[in-house]
């Protein structure tokens, strides 16, 4: 083993042929930092392949004069956007929602917004209680062992006692300040005798670990120029140095390498900047390249021996693709509230609407949270508008009325599986190295849009009772939130899942699969807590096996 | 620094009062950016769609940029949207709009000691605590198995 350790460009990559890690992982964000701080931590060598790079806090706008006008180009959402050299392009002209992801050191985590809520119970048991979809192989309580140290390790703030949730550990930091709209929120919520709670979010109240205390600029999804919120390059990744990892950045992974009749997989052949072809070799590999990218790399690494796809032998790869539709009302208030200041995170939420009531017409449900409106060029777009796009004082009179007087209610909804939803490989779509790109197909069922109406009309009493003046109301929008999950689903049986309740693929035994893939449903919730939870119970069960292999 | 053309430029002036028309109690464009320090602070920005930018410029010239934007919000509504963001955008970052509208700008502002607690003052949580727990647990036959 002599692949040098530490991080470095692809470009630089001088590893030997018969040089093989101990764990290779294919991408930096939650999901592959979490399983590389955990495995580092217990001696292995983990070699991870970044397609992104390294960004610091310098570079992101969020204290600057142009952050707003930033959310539109250099840092807009959407990657066939931004085009950065490490987006690749994802043909979307079938999906209603287009996919939200970041390739760099920290990956989703620097574009996130740091709510940090769990799944609930009733997630994990979906068919059980309501009929529908599937229940996950584990439980809630299966889980909680890990969210509680991923609290930790994200530096969560947070208040205990949440009713729509067990009892359980505190979190290190108390709950970040309501702040006066969260405050207007909660008492139109309490009119009405509805549930609510202080909301968690992966921002730190405290010096820790490379983080430091949050100072609000509220904007946290294009990353947080203060280093306050726990994106994992800050939170993980120089652990994992420190213990031996070696980070690539700058490296496009285009196939998954398998022998023994395709029994396993070998490592993994990666492009650097330059074009050139690398391969890293691996006793096992971890996928973490989130709900499209991992379907992408396993539909890409078809062979003789896995015809259909890497691990597909159940067809489901890249199926079942849940994104979270996500809608908004907006409340206007008569008074200031200085409602552009952060974090963004998430003031306070309700699970009042989460669970199945029948006689609302749908099943499931979904999460709200309240949210800082931002600045004047965002407030400038909530208003709706028939015809011509308002200009001039009309504009500028809207602005003036919403711009710290308003607050985000956002609805953020549990989507089913359906396996037309999916990622397959386009036709002729391919990323700058001619390696095909994704094809998404997303589309919203009856239940879902049946549900985000009935939201929206309950949230619009409650934006009247918290003394709202005027309601906006926003249906399900095409960039929000974009969540990538269920394209590799998890499950006991190889027939209809892909991995198993830990991660490993079912065809594939040294073949891992840590991000958003493998939900079995989506909930309706944020999921980076879970799927960081997922990934640190995954490494956790490949540690043991791996020492008690080197036990006999 | 990205820079335009002068012709580019020249239609750029002209769209900037066309989003933004002098208003009563508003500064026009060219009073709150008198320099263009902004227009290329967010054209730097707006780097990525540049090229898209640029174009809907160049197909401006020579044409009344009136009749040339509504015309372009009905039959390229894409490219128009990204001029309006550019115009939009520059006008809404200039400070002394900022102070016309109240608006601080995104300042560091460190969390006080209390003030969480002050924000949930006055029993805010009580009623809620007191209702208690809503979730719906895991069904029993899973927590048995365990």
């Amino acid at each position: 083993m002599t692949i040098r350790r530490g991080t470095y460009s692809a470009t630089t990559f001088d590893g030997a042929d018969n040089d093989i890690a101990d764990v290779l992982i294919v991408g930096a964000g939650p999901s592959g930092a979490v399983y590389a701080k955990y495995l580092c931590s217990r001696g292995f060598h983990v070699v991870c392949l970044e397609q992104g790079q390294w960004v610091g806090t310098a570079e992101y706008t969020g204290n600057r004069d142009e952050y707003e006008v930033s959310m539109y180009g250099l840092w807009h959402k959407n990657g066939n956007v931004r085009k950065l050299p490490s987006d690749y392009p994802c043909e979307t002209s079938g999906a209603e929602v287009f996919p939200v992801m970041f390739n760099a050191v920290g990956g989703g985590s620097i574009h996130y917004g740091a709510h940090w809520p769990r799944h609930l119970p009733s997630d994990f048991k979906v068919r059980t209680l309501d009929g529908a979809a599937d229940d996950w192989p584990i439980t809630y309580e299966d889980l909680v062992p890990y969210y509680e140290l991923n609290d930790i390790d994200f530096a969560v703030s947070g208040m205990p006692g949440d009713p729509a949730y067990p009892d359980g550990a505190a979190p290190p930091n108390p709950a970040l300040p309501i702040n006066n709209y969260g405050r207007k929120l909660a008492e139109g919520m309490n009119k009405l005798g509805y549930s609510w709670w202080p909301a968690p979010n992966a921002i730190t109240q405290q010096n820790f670990r490379g983080l430091v205390p949050c100072v609000r600029y509220g904007t946290c999804e294009a990353g947080c120029p203060n280093g306050s919120k726990a994106s994992v390059d800050i939170t993980h990744w120089p652990a994992a140095l420190r213990d031996g990892a070696t980070l690539i950045t700058g490296a496009r992974v285009s196939r998954i390498g398998t022998a023994d009749d395709g029994r396993l997989v070998t490592g993994a052949d990666f492009l650097d900047s330059n074009g050139t072809s690398h391969h890293v070799r691996a006793r096992t590999v971890v996928l973490a390249a989130n709900g499209i990218g991992t379907p992408r790399l396993l539909l890409n690494s078809a062979s003789r021996d896995h015809p259909n796809g890497l691990a597909n032998s159940s067809g489901l790869v890249g199926r079942n693709l849940m994104m979270h539709p996500t809608a908004m009302a907006v409340g206007v208030y008569d008074e200031d509230m200085e409602s552009w200041r952060g974090p963004a995170g998430q003031n306070i939420h309700s699970y009042e609407f989460y669970e199945t009531d029948r006689s609302r017409g749908f099943i499931r449900g979904a999460k709200w949270l309240s949210m800082p409106t931002g600045g004047p060029l965002a407030c400038a777009e909530y208003i709706p508008h028939d015809g011509a796009a308002k200009r001039g004082k009309e504009l500028l009179s809207d602005v003036r009325r919403l711009l710290g007087r308003s607050l985000l209610l956002v609805i953020l909804s549990e989507d089913l599986p359906n396996p037309d939803n999916r990622v397959e490989l386009d036709p002729v779509l391919t990323d700058n190295f001619g390696i095909p790109a994704p094809r998404i197909t997303y589309r919203r069922d009856q239940n879902n849009v049946d549900m985000i109406r009935w939201h929206l009309n309950k949230a619009k009493e409650v934006l009247i009772a918290s003394g709202a003046t005027e309601v906006y109301l926003h249906d399900a929008m095409p960039d929000q939130p974009g969540h990538l999950l269920g394209t590799a689903r998890m499950g006991s049986d190889p027939a209809n899942s892909v991995v198993d309740s830990h991660g490993r693929c079912h065809d594939v035994p040294n073949l891992w699969i840590a991000d958003g893939s493998v939900f079995v449903t989506s909930g309706g919730v944020n999921p980076t807590n879970t799927i960081a939870a997922l990934a640190l119970r995954g490494a956790t069960e490949l540690a043991r096996l791996a020492i008690e292999e080197f036990a006999q | 620094m990205i820079s335009l053309t002068e012709s580019q430029l020249q239609t750029a002036r002209a769209a900037a009062e066309w989003f933004i028309p002098s208003a009563k109690g508003f500064p026009a464009t060219a009073e709150a950016d008198p320099d263009e320090r902004v227009l290329h602070l967010v054209l730097a920005q707006l780097e990525p769609v540049l090229p898209d930018i640029t174009a809907a410029l160049d197909a401006a010239s020579g044409q009344d940029i009136t009749a040339y934007l509504n015309r372009l919000e009905q039959e390229q509504p894409e490219a128009f949207e990204l001029l309006r963001v550019l115009f939009v955008g520059r006008y809404l970052t200039c400070r002394p709009v900022w102070e016309l509208l109240g608006y601080t700008g995104r300042r560091p502002t460190p969390v006080r000691e209390g003030e969480a607690e002050k924000d949930l003052a006055g029993g805010l949580l009580d009623p809620v605590i007191a209702r208690g727990k809503i979730y719906r647990p895991t069904p029993a036959a899973f927590t048995e198995e365990r």
